[in-house]
């Protein structure tokens, strides 16, 4: 548990949507709740243009630690931030500051847009660290999120940057977050365990060179089992290290990343192969539509499965009658309702497994729990298995099985099975 | 996996000084923007091979041209990442060109060889314009030309900062289409065909299929503008900041 320090001020908060309200209140950025859907977008956009610019300067750590990170790669970003404060910085500053935070060397070339949130979170203090001089605060959004327990020693480090230079730090959490002192998770009766085949038979994943606009080297990640078990137990988790690959693992299984070599198979009890994901940035994947607008465009040509949609979604949401999804601004269009859009979307195709990278972002430990709780019950009333990728502690009490990647070499991830 | 390797001199995004750099660009779009050196090239076919048909083959040559002076700096694979968009693009545009001529002949000319001209002029140009405008914008760093604002002052300060803003989003689409690409292909394996498609039955789908096509394109257009103006007020905060940094920097 981390404590707060002085000049650190911890708020919390219960939904996504209040926590992003404060930080525009705080900071002045206009930051958009993308699943309210294009006209909300639109018109928050706009109020931006025609607003007046914050007072003070701030270093931030967006709601989405994506969106806070405006130039390609780590390079770029660190470089623009340590030459605000009027100096010429060289690779040495930028590689020993990324360094300090955790990160490789070899992620500095690396496209933002393909970093782990982990890495993308260490990526945002190092480059907080840069601003800080000319900076009167810094507004951190779930700061310590995406981090590895282990890893959480950064935060207190950026704290304690911020501290000496007498500089003050915002930090607003989600109710159950690890700075969030004040409650604590619910518990949830046991889900009973469906069993499923797993086939790890080597798989590798090659990522090309990129040669433009900036080099970055080809590397490849390849998976193998420590112990084959055979059988896995839904509800399962996928957890390790930040940047140790999980996500890709995950996109490997949903048949997103094409393997070079080797297999990876994952079979219901009826031979059912179909594997959907929910990735971690799902916010993109509700491509910029509103839950309800979303639905309707992915069952445009299937009325049955678009009703079957809606009733898992009022089942995932509880009190959601079908009248307010279009109105329902608080409600029906917050990100909980946009997850579970999408869970319901692919739940209504009935496949052999359905893959939640990190769940719990953007949502209360409660809604966390709720949703996924609420997720497996659903889906193993179709014998679909449910694989939670996540870092964090929590979903070790609701797990069956317990697949933890890590790194044995550096492209060579092993698989440890553990039953619970 | 060895990949063939250009040597660094040919590729444009290592030009210095920028405005070199600016210049080749300009040289190697050119025939892009004027006509002259069509008209130049086919002259010459003409004149030299009288019996090809100059004025034809003076636009693949020009694209090919284009083509061979981005390959250094793209590398193979992203050359034929953006030939395979903009061959969608052209062909799309031409034969739905083709089509609007056969239903609505009034609003073309009479002359169906010079719409046939046009319409080929088209298809080369787009093929042309799609990969040279990605490598021309991609070329310049942002965070160089930030890093070079921060220790310039005067009136060309705030025009360069709105000049690296622009640039920027620009290239962010180059980002925000590969990750869409990736949340389509997750829903829709197909691509060009949904995942749940029950009641598209007998001969439905020859309407119903231009129809999902059509609004699939409109919600793409409306995902990609979205996306790439979500980050733009952080970025704009962080070129407010650049600008006060240097302000509170002066010694005045």
């Amino acid at each position: 548990m981390i404590s707060a320090e002085k000049k650190i001020v911890v708020s919390t908060f219960d939904t996504y949507e209040e926590l992003v309200d404060q930080f525009v209140q705080s900071t002045g950025i206009f930051f958009p709740k993308m699943a309210a859907g294009r006209s909300d977008f639109f018109r928050g956009f706009s109020q931006w243009l025609n607003g007046t610019t914050p007072g003070r300067p701030w270093a931030v750590i967006t709601p989405d630690p994506a969106q806070g990170l405006a130039l390609p790669n780590a390079m770029q970003i660190l470089v623009s931030a340590l030459n605000q404060s009027g100096r010429t910085a060289g690779e040495a500053d930028v590689s020993a500051l990324i360094e300090k935070y955790g990160l490789k060397t070899t992620i500095l070339t690396q496209p933002v847009s393909t970093l782990s949130g982990g890495e993308l979170l260490l990526l945002n203090f190092a480059k907080a660290e840069a601003q800080c001089d000319h900076v009167n605060a810094l507004a951190a959004c779930n700061p310590v999120f995406w981090l590895n327990p282990a890893r959480h020693k950064y935060w207190l480090d950026l704290c304690r940057h911020f501290e000496v230079a007498g500089k003050n730090i915002d930090a607003l959490v989600l109710q159950g977050d690890h700075l969030d002192t004040s409650s604590r998770g619910n518990k949830f009766p046991p889900v009973e365990s469906l069993p499923m085949s797993l086939i790890i038979d080597r798989p590798l994943v090659n990522f090309p060179e990129i040669q433009f606009p900036v080099f970055h080297a080809a590397s490849r990640l390849q998976y193998s089992w420590a112990c084959d078990p055979g059988e896995v137990f839904s509800p399962f988790l996928i957890t390790g290290d930040n940047g140790v690959g999980k996500s890709i693992f995950a996109r490997l299984l949903a048949g997103i990343f094409p393997v070079s070599s080797g297999r990876a198979v994952i079979t219901n009890s009826d031979g059912n192969r179909n594997i959907r994901l929910l990735f971690q940035e799902a916010i993109t994947q509700l491509f910029a539509l509103s839950p309800f607008e979303y639905l309707e465009r992915v069952f445009s040509a299937s009325k049955e499965l678009f009703d079957e949609a809606l009733r898992l979604f009022r089942d995932l949401m509880h009190d959601v009658h079908p009248d307010r999804l279009y109105d329902d601004t608080q409600g029906c269009r917050s990100l909980m309702a946009g997850k579970a859009c999408l869970i319901a979307a692919r739940l209504a195709e009935k496949p052999a497994l359905l893959l939640l990278d990190e769940p719990g972002w953007g949502l209360s430990r409660q809604d966390a729990g709720r949703l996924v709780f609420n997720t497996c019950r659903l889906a193993h009333n179709y014998k679909t298995g449910v694989g939670i990728i996540s870092h964090q502690p929590e979903w070790h009490d609701f797990a069956l099985s317990n697949l933890k990647l890590k790194k044995i070499a550096p492209e060579q991830v092993e698989i440890n099975h553990e039953r619970i | 996996m060895s990949v063939f390797e250009f040597p660094g001199f040919l590729k444009l995004q290592n030009l210095r000084p920028w405005w070199l750099k600016m210049a080749v660009l300009m040289l190697i779009g050119f025939p892009l923007v004027s006509n002259r050196p069509a008209g130049l090239i086919a002259a010459g076919l003409e004149k030299f091979l009288p019996e090809m048909p100059g004025s034809i083959l003076a636009w693949p040559l020009i694209t090919f041209f284009i083509w061979a002076c981005c390959l250094p700096s793209l590398g193979t694979a992203r050359l034929l990442d953006y030939l395979a968009a903009a061959y969608t693009m052209a062909i799309t545009t031409v034969v739905s060109g083709a089509v609007l001529r056969e239903i609505l002949p009034v609003v073309f000319t009479a002359d169906v060889s010079a719409d046939s001209f046009r319409l080929l002029r088209v298809y080369f140009n787009i093929l042309a314009v799609f990969p040279y405008s990605l490598t021309f914008l991609n070329a310049f760093s942002v965070s160089d030309l930030l890093s070079r604002l921060t220790k310039t002052r005067g009136r060309f300060r705030s025009a360069g900062l709105h000049l690296a803003l622009a640039l920027r989003i620009c290239q962010h689409v180059g980002e925000v289409i590969p990750k869409l690409l990736l949340v389509w292909r997750e829903e829709n394996p197909d691509l060009l065909l949904p995942r749940c498609r029950d009641d598209w039955q007998g001969i439905s789908p020859l309407i119903r299929w231009p129809m999902w096509f059509i609004r699939s394109i409109s919600q793409w257009i409306f995902a990609c503008i979205i996306l790439t103006f979500e980050p733009i007020p952080v970025m704009v905060n962080e070129i407010e900041q650049i600008n006060e940094s240097r302000d509170s920097n002066d010694p005045h």
